[in-house]
C-alpha cells in the first residue's frame, strides 16, 4: 500500500518525508516532520485513521490530510472529513486522480 | 431452507407489486410528487433486496434497474413523462410474469432482457426528459428556520446563492464526495441548507447514485468567484451559481407550513398502520374453521340429546345440561364469528387490481372512463374474494367494451365524454352485495330477443312471451353474445353464463338492471362465508335435505288446486307471476309419498329472473350447517352441493339450487 503510494507520488514529483505503519506513529511523525500533506488510510492497526486525523488536527489545525478509502466506506470517509480531513481518494489507486487531489489540497 | 421463506417472499412480492401498481397509477394521475416517487422507490428497493436474498437473479436485476431510474427521478435528473410511466408499467408486468414463474415451479422462464435494456436505455437518454440544464430545476421550498438564516446572512451583508453542483457519473462514493464539497463550502462561507440534506447522506445507502446537490450558500464571494472555486474541486463536473430571488424568502414561509404539516403527518400515520398483525397461512385458518365446524355439529348433537332426554326425564342434572349446552352455544358462536373474521379480508385487495386494468382497457379501446370505487373496506371471506375475481373482471370488461360508448358517440347522445364505471361493495342483511354499474348504452331488450332467436336459443313463440326484463336476462343463457364482433377483451359468448354459474356456485345470486341508453347495473349477492351457511332443513319422504338459505326467496303454502299446468309443466301463480314448480322428490328419484295433507309446502328459490318452486313434504326449520364435500370417490353429483352432519348424527345432503334451476 504505502509502497504503491510512494511510487505514485514520487513519480508525480513529490517528496515523501516519512511513513507510518499505524495511526499512533502517524501522529508522532506528523509532529516531528510537519509535512505539507498527509495521506491516511482508514483501517490501520493500533490506531485507526479517523482517530489519528482528530489528533493531528488538534495539534495542528492547518494540517492537510487526504484519506485513502476502499469503496463502500462512505460513512467512514464522511466521519474522517468531519474530523478534519480535506480530501479522499478511493482504492484501488489511479495515479492521476491521486496527484490531482494532492495538488488541489496543496493549492487550496 | 429457502423454501420455507419462499412463501413469505411470495406474500411480500404480491403486496409490493400491488403497491407498485397503485403508486404508478398515482404517478400518472397526480404527476410527480416526492411522496409518490419515494413510495415507488421504496417498493422497488424492498423487492430488490428480498429477491436478491432469495436468489431470484432476474427479479433483482429488473428491480435494480427500476430503482436506478427512480433514483434519477428522485434526484431530479429525470422527469416523469408518459413514456417513463409506460415503461414502469411494462416492467411491472414483467415482474408479475416472474412472479408467476416463481409460483409455478420456482424457475424463471420469462425473458426480461428487453425490459432491462429498455430501462437502461431510458436512464441514458439525454433528451428532453432529462433535466440537463439546471435552470429549470425547481428550487426546493425553504423551511422557516432556513428562511431566518437567509435573512440573517443578508443582514450581515453576505450574498446568498443557490449552488447546484453536479459530479462525474463515474465518481466513487458520491455521498462522501458531496460531503467534501460541502465541507469546502463551509470553509469558504456558510451553507444554510442543502437538497438532499448532506447530514442525511451518511445514513442513506442510496447515496451512491446521487449526482447532484443544491446548496444554499451564504458568503462574501461574487457568483463568478464562487463558481470558479467550486468548479476547481475534485470530480466536480458542473456548477451553477444563482442568486436567491428576493421574493423567495416570502414564498418560503408558505411552503414551510405545508412541508412541516406533511412531516408531522407522516410518522403518526405510520404508527397507526402498524397495528399489530401476524401472518398466518390460510391452511391453518381453514383448519381452524373446520374444527369450529365440527364443534357446531357436535353442539347440535348435544342439543338433540338434551331434547330427547327431556322427553323422558326431568331433574336438576337435565337442567344443568341444558345450561351448559346454552353456554356452549354462545361460546361456539363467538368462536365461529372470530374465526370467520380472521378469514375475512377487505375487498380492497381485489378492487385495487381494477384501476390498472381499466386504465389499460380504456386506453386500448380509446374510451374515456372514470372509475369510482366504493366500499373498499367491506370484508368478506378470502376464498370468496379469490373466487369472485374472475366473474367481476368479466363484468368490468363487458361494461367497458360493450357498455360504455366511445367519447364521440357519448357526445352525440348528449352525455359527457367521460363514461363512469362504478364498482361498489356493501354489507346488506348478512350478505355482501357488489355492484358493477356503468352509464353506458344499456341493453336493448328487442335486440336481445332477436339475437337469441337467430342463435336458436329461444323459439319465436318464446320470444313473444318474454317480458323486457326476461329478455335482458337472456344474456345469462349459454352461447349468447350480442357483440357484433368478438374482441379479445370480451364477447366470446360464453362469458355471462359462466359468470352466473360461478356466482351461483358460491351460493350467490346475480341480478341485472338496465335502461336502454342510460346504463347497466349488475348486482352480485354473496354469502359472507363459504364454510358455514344457514340452511333450511326439509323433509322428502323420510330423508332430510338442506336448501341453503341464501338461495331461498320465500316459502309459501298452496293447496293441490293451485297447481296449474302449462305445456306439461306444473306452474303456480304467485302474485301474478308464473313460477314453474317441481317436486323435489323427482330430482332424486324418491317416491312422492301419500298426499295426506291438502296443502303443499313450496320453497321458492332463485333470483328475479329465474325462479323455481320446489315442493317438499315438510319444513323442519333452519340451522347453521357446515358444508362438507362429498369426497373425491363420489365426485360431482348434479343437484347436490355437498353434505353435512345433523344433530342426530345422520348425514344430510345439501341441495345445489343452481343445478336444479338449470335442468
Amino acid at each position: 500500500m504505502r509502497m504503491m503510494l510512494r511510487d505514485i507520488l514520487e513519480k508525480g514529483g513529490h517528496t515523501i518525508v516519512g511513513e507510518a505503519e499505524n495511526g499512533k506513529v502517524a501522529i508522532e511523525k506528523h509532529k516531528s516532520l510537519s509535512p505539507d500533506v498527509t495521506t491516511m488510510d482508514i483501517t490501520m492497526p493500533v490506531m485507526e485513521g479517523i482517530e489519528a486525523v482528530k489528533h493531528i488536527k488538534a495539534a495542528d489545525p492547518k494540517a492537510k490530510i487526504i484519506m485513502c478509502s476502499a469503496m463502500g466506506q462512505q460513512n467512514m470517509v464522511i466521519q474522517a472529513i468531519q474530523a478534519g480531513a480535506q480530501e479522499f481518494v478511493i482504492k484501488p489507486f489511479h495515479s492521476e486522480r491521486i496527484l490531482i487531489s494532492i495538488n488541489k489540497v496543496l493549492g487550496a | 431452507m429457502l423454501s420455507e421463506y419462499r412463501e413469505v417472499f411470495l406474500e411480500e412480492l404480491e403486496e409490493q407489486l400491488q403497491l407498485m401498481d397503485d403508486v404508478i397509477l398515482q404517478l400518472e394521475q397526480e404527476g410527480e410528487t416526492e411522496r409518490v416517487v419515494q413510495d415507488l422507490f421504496r417498493a422497488a428497493h424492498t423487492l430488490k433486496g428480498s429477491s436478491a436474498a432469495m436468489g431470484y437473479e432476474e427479479m433483482k436485476q429488473l428491480t435494480h434497474e427500476m430503482e436506478h431510474l427512480l433514483d434519477l427521478v428522485r434526484s431530479r435528473v429525470l422527469r416523469v413523462t408518459g413514456p417513463l410511466i409506460d415503461l414502469f408499467f411494462q416492467s411491472l408486468d414483467c415482474l408479475k410474469e416472474l412472479q408467476q414463474d416463481i409460483m409455478r415451479n420456482n424457475e424463471t422462464i420469462t425473458d426480461i432482457s428487453k425490459c432491462v435494456r429498455d430501462l437502461q436505455d431510458f436512464g441514458k437518454l439525454p433528451d428532453e426528459q432529462a433535466y440537463n440544464d439546471a435552470e429549470d430545476l425547481p428550487k426546493p421550498a425553504l423551511s422557516l428556520d432556513t428562511t431566518l438564516k437567509v435573512k440573517e446572512a443578508e443582514d450581515q451583508g453576505l450574498e446568498v446563492y443557490w449552488v447546484t453542483v453536479q459530479i462525474a457519473a463515474d465518481c466513487v462514493i458520491k455521498g462522501a464526495r458531496f460531503y467534501v464539497i460541502h465541507s469546502n463550502l463551509c470553509h469558504l462561507g456558510e451553507v444554510l441548507y442543502s437538497v438532499p440534506d448532506i447530514d442525511k447522506i451518511e445514513v442513506e445507502e442510496q447515496g451512491d447514485t446521487l449526482l447532484e446537490v443544491q446548496f444554499l450558500y451564504a458568503g462574501k464571494q461574487s457568483s463568478q468567484e464562487l463558481q470558479d472555486l467550486v468548479a476547481a474541486l475534485t470530480e466536480v463536473e458542473h456548477v451553477k451559481v444563482e442568486a436567491l430571488p428576493v421574493e423567495r424568502a416570502v414564498l418560503a414561509e408558505i411552503g414551510t407550513r405545508k412541508q412541516s404539516e406533511s412531516i408531522n403527518e407522516d410518522p403518526s400515520n405510520r404508527d397507526k398502520s402498524k397495528t399489530q398483525t401476524i401472518r398466518v397461512s390460510v391452511e391453518r385458518l381453514d383448519h381452524l374453521m373446520n374444527l369450529v365446524g365440527e364443534l357446531v355439529i357436535d353442539h347440535t348433537r348435544i342439543d338433540q340429546v338434551e331434547r330427547t332426554q327431556r322427553r323422558q326425564f326431568t331433574g336438576d342434572s337435565l337442567e344443568e345440561l341444558s345450561q351448559i349446552s346454552d353456554h356452549l352455544a354462545r361460546i361456539i358462536s363467538d368462536l365461529q364469528e372470530s374465526v370467520m373474521k380472521a378469514r375475512m379480508l377487505p375487498i380492497e385487495q381485489l378492487f385495487n387490481r381494477f384501476p390498472r386494468m381499466i386504465r389499460d382497457l380504456s386506453r386500448d379501446l380509446g374510451k374515456d372512463i372514470e372509475l369510482v370505487i366504493g366500499g373498499k373496506d367491506t370484508e368478506l371471506d378470502r376464498t370468496l374474494i379469490e373466487e369472485i375475481a374472475d366473474p367481476l373482471i368479466h363484468l368490468i370488461r363487458n361494461a367497458i367494451d360493450h357498455g360504455i360508448e366511445l367519447p364521440q358517440q357519448r357526445e352525440l347522445s348528449g352525455k359527457q365524454r367521460k363514461g363512469t364505471l362504478q364498482i361498489r361493495a356493501a354489507h346488506e342483511d348478512n350478505q355482501v352485495v357488489i355492484y358493477v354499474e356503468d352509464d353506458g348504452a344499456g341493453i336493448n331488450p328487442e335486440r336481445m330477443r332477436q339475437s337469441a332467436l337467430s342463435k336458436g336459443i329461444i323459439s319465436a313463440e318464446e320470444a313473444m312471451l318474454l317480458s323486457d326484463r326476461e329478455a335482458v336476462h337472456l344474456i345469462f343463457r349459454p352461447g349468447f353474445s350480442t357483440a357484433s364482433s368478438v374482441s379479445d377483451i370480451s364477447g366470446r359468448g360464453v362469458g355471462m353464463d359462466i359468470v352466473r354459474s360461478n356466482i351461483e356456485n358460491l351460493n350467490g345470486l346475480i341480478d341485472i338492471e338496465t335502461r336502454w341508453g342510460h346504463g347497466t347495473c349488475f348486482k352480485i349477492k354473496l354469502p359472507l362465508t363459504l364454510a358455514i351457511i344457514i340452511g333450511l332443513l326439509v323433509k322428502l319422504n323420510d330423508q332430510t335435505f338442506i336448501i341453503p338459505m341464501s338461495n331461498i326467496a320465500e316459502i309459501v303454502r298452496i293447496t293441490q288446486g293451485d297447481i296449474q299446468t302449462i305445456r306439461g309443466q306444473s306452474v303456480i301463480l304467485l302474485r301474478d307471476e308464473i313460477i314453474p314448480m317441481v317436486w323435489l322428490h323427482d330430482q332424486f328419484n324418491l317416491p312422492r309419498g301419500e298426499q295426506k295433507k291438502d296443502h303443499i309446502q313450496l320453497v321458492i328459490v332463485g333470483s328475479a329472473e329465474k325462479r323455481l318452486a320446489l315442493a317438499v313434504d315438510e319444513l323442519i326449520g333452519n340451522q347453521e350447517i357446515v358444508i362438507k364435500s362429498l369426497g373425491s370417490y363420489v365426485g360431482k353429483v348434479d343437484g347436490i352441493a355437498g353434505s353435512t352432519i345433523l344433530g342426530n348424527g345422520k348425514v344430510a345432503l345439501i341441495i345445489e339450487v343452481s343445478g336444479i334451476i338449470n335442468q
